[in-house]
C-alpha cells in the first residue's frame, strides 16, 4: 500500500514538472521577452508531451513568424486553424504570413460538390459524424420501443413519426460518416518547407518541370511513390512530383 | 624534245633552286607553231601571272627561225622539291611533251634589295606593331590593343588611311577613338622612331582559348627621299604609296578558376562593390517604393547580369530599370550599373527583403568575392489585410477591408491529448451502432408474447383470479377436514369476496338480496344458483358434519365461484 501511495506522488510530481500550462506561460513569458527561440522551445516540449490545443499552435506561428521562419509559421497557423476553425485572429495571423510566401497561384474556384461538402460533411469531425450516427440508431430504436409499448393514439403516432425520421437521420448521417473518412484519408494537405523546389513531371530529378514553389506554399498530397516522391497538387490545380522531404504534412 | 622532224618543244626555268620568298619564272619554248597548248598544274606554286605569248620570227641568211613561248611567274607555297610538270602542244597533228623539272624551294633567302628603290626605302622605315597590354588574360578581363606606327626619322609621313577596322570576333570590344593624330617619340626594336596610336580599342574576352585579333590594314603615304638632287643640291623628295597590314595577334584567354566558383555566377569580372537600398522603407499599401541594386567599380559593367531577387507575391514588382554610367578607357570600363526596381505592396503587413548576393571575380587576389545586401525591412502601415489564404490581386482590386493588425500571442487554452482514439471503426462504434439494432427483434419478441397473452384474456385474468379466490380461501383449507370450521370459513370468504365485488354491507346482504344484485350486474343465472346452492349447503353443514370429498368439492366450487365473481 505504501509502494502504491509513493507511486502515485512519484508520478503527480512528474506531471507537475511537465504540466502543459506551466509551460504554455513559459513560452509566452519568453514571447514577451522577444526571446522567440526559447519560446519556441518551450511550446515545442508540450507537444512532445503528446498534448496539444489551438491556442499552442497559434503562439508557435507567432513565434515563427517573428523569427522570419515563413514556412514554419503557416504549418503552425494552418494546425491552429483545423482546430479553431473560426478564430479571427488564426486566419489574421495566417494571411500575414501568407503575404510573405513567394507564390502566387490562384485557387481553384470551388465545385458544386466541393462547397456541398464543405456546407455539410466538414462541418463535423469524423468522430462527431459516428457519435452523431450512435444516437441516431439510439433514438430510432428507443422511440420505436416506445412505439411499441405505449397505447395511446396520439404518443404513438408521435413516436412513429421520430422512429422513422430518427432512422433516416441514421441513415443520413452512416453515409456522411464514411464519406467524411474518405474525404479525410484523401486530404492530405502540407506545406513546402523548401526554400525553393520545382514540381517535375515524373518522379525524377531530370523530368521537365512544371512549376517552381516557394516555401509556404499549401498543397494537398495525392499518392506517394518509393517513399521518396509525393505527387502533390496545388491550390489551383496543377499537379506534379516533388520529393517527400521538401514539404511536411499538416 | 628535239624531235626527227626538227620540232623542239622544251620547258625552261630561271633557277631549279630558290628561297620561299623569291620567284621562279616557266618558260615553254617550241620553235614551230603549235595548237592545243595545255600546260601543267602548277598546284603546288601561286600562280603570280601568266601565260604570257611571246612569237619571234626571224630570217638571217634566208634561214627562219622561230620560236613561241608561254610565260609563267610562279611563287612557291611550301619549301620542298616540287616538279613542274609535262607540258603539251600539237604541232601537225602530232602531240609533242616537254620534260619535267625539278624545282628545289628552299628557306627564305636574304633577298637582294636596291637600296635606292624609294619603296624599299618606305619599307624599311616604317612599321605597325599592335600592342597588347596583356596577352593571357582571364575570361572577361579588359584587354587593351594599341596600334602604333612606326616612322624613321628618314622618311615623313604624309597621308594615312584605315582601309580595315579589325575585327575582334569573340571579344567584347569597344574602340577608344582616336580625335587628332599625335606624333609622339618613342623606341621601338632599339631604334628611335616618331610614332602615331592609329587606333585602339579595349577588348573583353568572351571565349576561352586562343582566339586571333585581325590585322589592321593601313593605307599610309610615306615621303622618300630620292636620288635625284634639286637644282639647290637637296635630295628630292619622292611620295610613296604602301599598304601596311600589321601581324596578327593571339590572345591566350584563360577560364575562370572552378575552385570556389558560386553558383549562378553571372560573369563578373573585376574590382566592384555593391549595396541595395530601398525608400521609403515606412508606406501605406497602394504606394510606391523602389529597390535600387547598384553595382560599381572597375571590370565587366556593361556585360554584367544584375542579381535577380524575388519578392512575396503580395509586393507587386514592377519590370526593373537598368541605369548605365559608364566610363571607357584603355585600363577598361569604370563606374556603376543600377537596377531600379518599382514595388508596390497591397497589403499591409511587415516585409523583409530577401538577402540579395552579388558575386564576382576579383582580378586583384584572383578569388571570387561575394558581396551580401544589407537586410531591408519594408513596413506597410495603413491598408487591407491580405484575407484570402491566396488572393490573386489583379482580380479582386478591393480586397475585404479587414484592417487588423497583427495579433499576438494567446493566453487561455485548454490543452488536449495530440493522439484521441478514434471512435469511428472502433469496437464500441459498431457495438453501439448494432446493439440497439439487435434490441429492435428482442422487442418486437417480448412484444408479441405479451400480445398473445393479452389475446388469451380468461386464461390471463383467471390466473390472477385464482391466485385471489385461493387466498379467501386460505382459512378455508387450512380447514379442511373440520366440517364445522371449514364451511363457517368458506361462508366468510364468499361474503367477504362479495363484498369487496358489490360494496354492500354485510349486514344488508341474504340470499334473496344478493341474487337480485348479482342478477342487476348481469351475473350468469348458473352462477348465482351455484351460489345460492353453496351458501344453502354451508348452512346445512352447521348442523350435519359431511364427508372430507364433500368439503374437497365445495372448496373447488368456491373458488370457481369465486373466479367467476370476481369478473363482474
Amino acid at each position: 500500500m505504501k509502494k502504491v501511495i509513493f507511486c502515485l506522488l512519484f508520478l503527480a510530481s512528474f506531471l507537475t514538472v511537465g504540466q502543459p500550462n506551466d509551460l504554455f506561460e513559459k513560452g509566452n513569458a519568453y514571447y514577451i521577452e522577444g526571446n522567440y527561440q526559447k519560446a519556441i522551445d518551450a511550446y515545442q516540449s508540450i507537444l512532445d508531451l503528446g498534448q496539444h490545443s489551438g491556442e499552442l499552435y497559434f503562439n508557435l506561428g507567432n513565434a515563427y513568424y517573428k523569427q522570419e521562419a515563413i514556412a514554419p509559421s503557416i504549418f503552425y497557423y494552418e494546425k491552429a486553424k483545423q482546430m479553431l476553425p473560426k478564430d479571427e485572429e488564426v486566419i489574421n495571423n495566417l494571411s500575414y504570413a501568407n503575404n510573405r510566401t513567394i507564390d502566387n497561384i490562384a485557387p481553384m474556384p470551388a465545385s458544386f460538390w466541393d462547397s456541398l461538402n464543405d456546407a455539410i460533411v466538414n462541418k463535423l469531425t469524423l468522430n462527431q459524424w459516428a457519435k452523431l450516427s450512435v444516437a441516431m440508431v439510439l433514438l430510432c430504436v428507443l422511440s420505436f420501443s416506445f412505439f411499441i409499448w405505449s397505447d395511446g393514439s396520439v404518443r404513438k403516432r408521435f413516436s412513429f413519426i421520430l422512429a422513422i425520421v430518427a432512422m433516416f437521420a441514421f441513415g443520413v448521417s452512416l453515409t456522411l460518416t464514411f464519406h467524411k473518412n474518405n474525404l479525410d484519408k484523401n486530404n492530405r494537405p502540407a506545406i513546402i518547407f523548401d526554400r525553393q523546389n520545382s514540381l517535375s513531371t515524373e518522379p525524377n530529378s531530370l523530368s521537365d518541370k512544371v512549376i517552381d514553389v516557394h516555401e509556404g506554399l499549401k498543397v494537398f498530397v495525392l499518392e506517394y511513390y518509393d517513399s521518396e516522391w509525393a505527387k502533390v497538387e496545388l491550390p489551383d490545380g496543377k499537379t506534379g512530383w516533388i520529393k517527400s522531404s521538401a514539404f511536411r504534412l499538416l | 624534245m628535239l624531235a626527227q622532224d626538227g620540232v623542239s618543244f622544251e620547258t625552261k626555268v630561271s633557277k631549279q633552286e630558290l628561297g620561299i620568298n623569291e620567284r621562279l619564272r616557266v618558260d615553254f619554248i617550241m620553235n614551230e607553231d603549235g595548237d592545243n597548248f595545255v600546260p601543267p598544274s602548277f598546284d603546288q606554286f601561286h600562280l603570280l601571272g601568266g601565260p604570257n605569248q611571246s612569237i619571234s620570227n626571224s630570217w638571217i641568211n634566208g634561214v627562219r627561225s622561230y620560236s613561241k613561248t608561254y610565260s609563267y611567274f610562279l611563287s612557291p607555297k611550301n619549301k620542298g622539291v616540287f616538279t613542274i610538270g609535262q607540258a603539251s602542244i600539237e604541232v601537225a597533228g602530232s602531240v609533242y611533251k616537254t620534260q619535267p623539272i625539278k624545282i628545289t624551294v628552299t628557306a627564305a633567302v636574304e633577298q637582294p634589295k636596291d637600296p635606292n628603290d624609294p619603296e624599299y626605302v618606305a619599307d624599311q622605315n616604317m612599321e605597325l606593331v599592335a600592342e597588347l597590354s596583356n596577352p593571357n588574360p582571364y575570361l572577361n578581363e579588359a584587354v587593351s590593343v594599341v596600334y602604333k606606327l612606326y616612322v624613321s626619322d628618314d622618311v615623313y609621313l604624309s597621308g594615312l588611311n584605315i582601309l580595315d577596322q579589325p575585327k575582334y570576333n569573340n571579344f567584347w570590344s569597344q574602340i577608344i577613338p582616336i580625335n587628332k593624330l599625335e606624333i609622339e617619340r618613342g623606341t621601338y626594336k632599339n631604334r628611335s622612331y616618331n610614332y602615331v596610336v592609329v587606333s585602339r580599342a579595349v577588348l573583353y574576352p568572351q571565349k576561352e582559348g586562343q582566339l586571333t585579333i585581325e590585322p589592321l590594314s593601313l593605307d599610309i603615304s610615306l615621303e622618300v627621299p630620292s636620288q635625284q638632287r634639286n637644282m639647290f643640291g637637296g635630295f628630292l623628295r619622292q611620295t610613296v604609296r604602301r599598304t601596311v597590314t600589321a601581324p596578327s595577334r593571339t590572345i591566350q584567354v584563360k577560364p575562370l578558376p572552378e575552385v570556389g566558383k558560386p553558383e549562378n555566377f553571372s560573369g563578373a569580372v573585376g574590382t566592384f562593390d555593391f549595396s541595395m537600398t530601398a525608400s521609403p522603407e515606412v508606406l501605406k499599401a497602394g504606394e510606391a517604393f523602389q529597390v535600387k541594386l547598384k553595382v560599381s567599380g572597375k571590370g565587366n559593367l556593361k556585360l554584367l547580369k544584375m542579381p535577380e531577387f524575388q519578392l512575396p507575391s503580395s509586393l507587386e514588382m514592377y519590370e526593373p530599370e537598368r541605369k548605365e554610367n559608364i566610363n571607357t578607357s584603355l585600363t577598361g570600363m569604370s563606374g556603376d550599373v543600377t537596377v531600379n526596381y518599382t514595388v508596390v505592396p497591397a497589403f499591409r503587413g511587415e516585409y523583409p527583403l530577401p538577402e540579395v548576393h552579388f558575386d564576382y571575380f576579383d582580378l586583384a587576389s584572383k578569388s571570387y568575392k561575394s558581396i551580401s545586401s544589407e537586410t531591408l525591412a519594408i513596413e506597410v502601415t495603413e491598408g487591407p489585410v491580405n484575407n484570402g489564404a491566396v488572393s490573386n490581386f489583379s482580380e479582386d482590386k478591393t480586397p475585404k477591408s479587414n484592417t487588423k493588425a497583427f495579433s499576438g500571442f494567446k493566453t487561455q487554452t485548454a490543452f488536449q491529448p495530440i493522439v484521441t482514439p478514434n471512435f469511428f471503426n472502433s469496437k464500441s462504434f459498431w457495438l453501439w451502432l448494432f446493439i440497439p439494432l439487435l434490441m429492435l427483434p428482442i422487442v418486437l419478441l417480448f412484444k408479441r408474447r405479451r400480445e398473445a397473452l393479452s389475446a388469451d384474456v380468461v386464461g390471463a385474468k383467471s390466473k390472477s383470479d385464482w391466485k385471489m379466490a385461493h387466498r379467501y380461501l386460505k382459512e378455508a383449507s387450512s380447514a379442511l377436514g373440520d366440517s364445522k370450521r371449514f364451511y363457517e370459513a368458506l361462508e366468510r370468504a364468499l361474503y367477504n369476496v362479495l363484498k369487496s365485488k358489490l360494496k354492500v354491507p354485510i349486514t344488508a346482504l341474504n340470499k334473496e338480496g344478493i341474487s337480485q344484485i348479482l342478477a342487476e350486474k348481469k351475473c350468469k343465472p348458473t352462477t348465482i344458483s351455484e351460489l345460492n346452492s353453496l351458501l344453502q349447503s354451508c348452512e346445512f353443514a352447521r348442523y350435519t358434519p359431511s364427508a372430507l370429498e364433500s368439503m374437497n368439492s365445495d372448496y373447488e366450487k368456491a373458488a370457481v365461484l369465486i373466479v367467476e365473481l370476481s369478473k363482474i
